[in-house]
């Protein structure tokens, strides 16, 4: 099992027995992976719903992660942090319903591998655009100094920003989100259009203007994941490619289109992952892709998927 | 006249599937589209609905052109379309189903409330996930017609693989919503059962309208009857 020869690129780090873990080590892989699988739920739900809705696979959705998190960090020295991060997920939002109206909807009619292909080059072109406004290498973003460093519960220091606070804003959204889905007539509207779209148009919905706002919203919380990740990790331009990939994952493991889903596979690949950087470094990379393999030969439509979708 | 087709044209890729339609139906009627299958019944009222582009001719409806206008406009207008697959949201509840249609729809003499009581089946499933039988599917899209309140309902093959107890049963809704001034265009399978719902029919075959009149003049005509109804 330990054949790590041909993965050289990983640096290497002291490896510790599983049973020379202690508690602490594994609490704090735990809540990081708990961290981490929030701001994966966060950007998959969004692609999750565009998918489901629309049937758009939306390849740069992890730019707008990426440029949540690069405006977040722009207009912190400008308007401070939480208007930085309210001002980024808004403006993400924006983006995400000019680029449906105008680069994804005329390509409806078409089969999907059209606006699969605009989408992954506009993906590269967001990149791009950010080499060119904030460089190559990474930048990054402080929390102000009013907020504790840490926090203790039970004995144990958690960082407060990472660990506390994000954790129980996500909770607070994902409730948002479920709220819209469930108890409002958009919920309606978007569960009816992930069925049938064309039978809401029957039934006097306006859809293309729907799509445009559920659109706005999916890049709307993409942005805001990445604004509200932007003190946590390192910001640079690789970041769209590394969340997009994982956030597909994360929809296959958890069903397209399925709220749930992207909640139990969000946190799935991220606690996962994050508590393989403990056990055997070497496989951090490949763990989500390796449940994904799993699922799909266990459940091929993911763990909350439905019959009849894009079948 | 409420609804008129005027030389509608209209292609599935190369095929010619309506050619020349010129119908119309008044407000309080119903009209019937006969003809076999692959006549082009359906075809007529998707391309109203605006689901199948109509290549030429014009389509008015109160007076205005409507014409290859997207399905949501039409709906808003007061048109209600109940397609032949019935198109139930399974991963709705009843209530939501209904809900929807009556977001758009107008206020009128149909509500959910009313519903519930017209169709006591649908009442007692209201906070059920809508999976539900062929009979009842039918009653719930019927409803979700009813309850936008449009002025013309295009009902396409609503008794379609229903058992003959449970068509029946939709064949006196049919009638019942009838008998309240509905406008409805009809294209029913079985030329017996739909001429008996209807005011006038039109007779459609390979996409042409062959024949029209009232029922009585369509009954009489037995040359058209036998070749076009098999009746």
């Amino acid at each position: 099992m330990r054949r790590t020869e041909g993965l050289p690129s990983y640096p290497r780090r002291e490896r510790l027995p599983a049973i020379h873990l202690t508690l602490a080590q594994l609490t704090d892989q735990l809540v990081n992976g708990i961290t981490l699988g929030m701001l994966y739920i966060l950007v998959a739900l969004g692609l999750n719903i565009i998918l489901g809705l629309m049937g758009v696979i939306n390849f740069s959705h992890g730019s707008f992660f990426m440029l949540g998190a690069y405006l977040m960090y722009q207009f912190n020295g400008l308007i401070g942090f939480w208007p930085a991060i309210l001002l980024a997920a808004v403006l993400v939002g924006l983006l995400g319903m000019a680029f449906e109206s105008v680069l994804v909807r005329p390509l409806y009619r078409r089969i999907p591998e059209y606006t699969l292909l605009l989408t992954f080059g506009t993906a590269l072109i967001f990149a791009q655009i950010v080499r060119r406004v904030w460089g190559d290498d990474a930048v990054r973003v402080d929390t102000p100094p009013y907020i504790p460093d840490s926090i203790n519960i039970a004995g144990l220091a958690f960082p407060f920003y990472k660990d506390v606070f994000l954790v129980l804003l996500t909770v607070v959204i994902l409730a948002g989100v479920w709220l819209l889905l469930n108890k409002t007539n958009i919920g309606i509207i978007i569960r009816a259009g992930t069925r049938d779209a064309e039978m809401v148009k029957i039934l006097g919905i306006n859809m293309p203007l729907m799509f445009t706002v559920v659109f706005g919203l999916g890049s709307l919380m993409a942005g805001l994941a990445g604004a509200l990740a932007a003190p946590i990790y390192a910001i640079q331009p690789s970041l769209a490619s590394e969340w997009i990939v994982l956030t597909f994952v994360i929809v296959i493991v958890g069903g397209i289109g399925s709220f749930w889903g992207a909640i139990v596979g969000g946190l799935l690949i991220g606690i996962l992952t994050s508590l393989m950087a403990l056990l055997w470094p070497p496989a951090v990379e490949m763990t989500g892709y390796f449940i994904m393999g799993i699922i799909l030969l266990v459940r091929p439509r993911g763990l909350f998927g439905v019959e009849g979708l894009f079948e | 006249m409420l609804l008129e087709l005027d030389r509608v044209n209209a292609y599935y890729e190369k095929s010619h599937v309506l050619q020349n339609v010129t119908l119309s139906v008044d407000a309080g009627e119903v009209v019937a589209l006969l003809g076999r299958n692959g006549s082009g019944r359906s075809t007529t009222c998707k391309t109203i609905m605006g689901l199948v582009v109509a290549k030429s001719g014009t389509i008015r409806f109160k007076g205005q052109e409507i014409t290859n206008k997207s399905p949501f406009a039409l709906a808003q207008m007061g048109i209600a379309f109940v397609p032949e697959d019935r198109r139930i949201f399974p991963n709705l509840t009843v209530g939501e189903n209904l809900r929807l249609a009556a977001l758009a729809g107008r206020k009128g003499a149909w509500n959910e409330k009313r519903i519930y009581e017209y169709f006591a089946v649908l009442g007692e499933r209201k906070d059920k996930p809508a999976k539900l039988s062929g009979g009842e599917q039918q009653m719930l899209a019927i409803a979700r017609a009813l309850v936008a309140n449009p002025d013309i309902i295009l009902l396409d093959e609503p008794m379609e693989g229903l058992a003959p107890l449970i068509a029946r049963s939709v064949e006196e809704v049919v009638r019942g919503i009838r008998a309240e001034g509905n406008t409805i265009l009809l294209v029913e399978q079985n030329a017996r059962v739909a001429m008996s719902l209807s005011d006038r029919g039109y007779v459609l075959s390979n996409g042409r309208v062959m024949a029209s009149g009232t029922i009585a003049e369509l009954e009489a005509d037995e040359a058209t009857m036998h070749r076009y109804l098999a009746v």
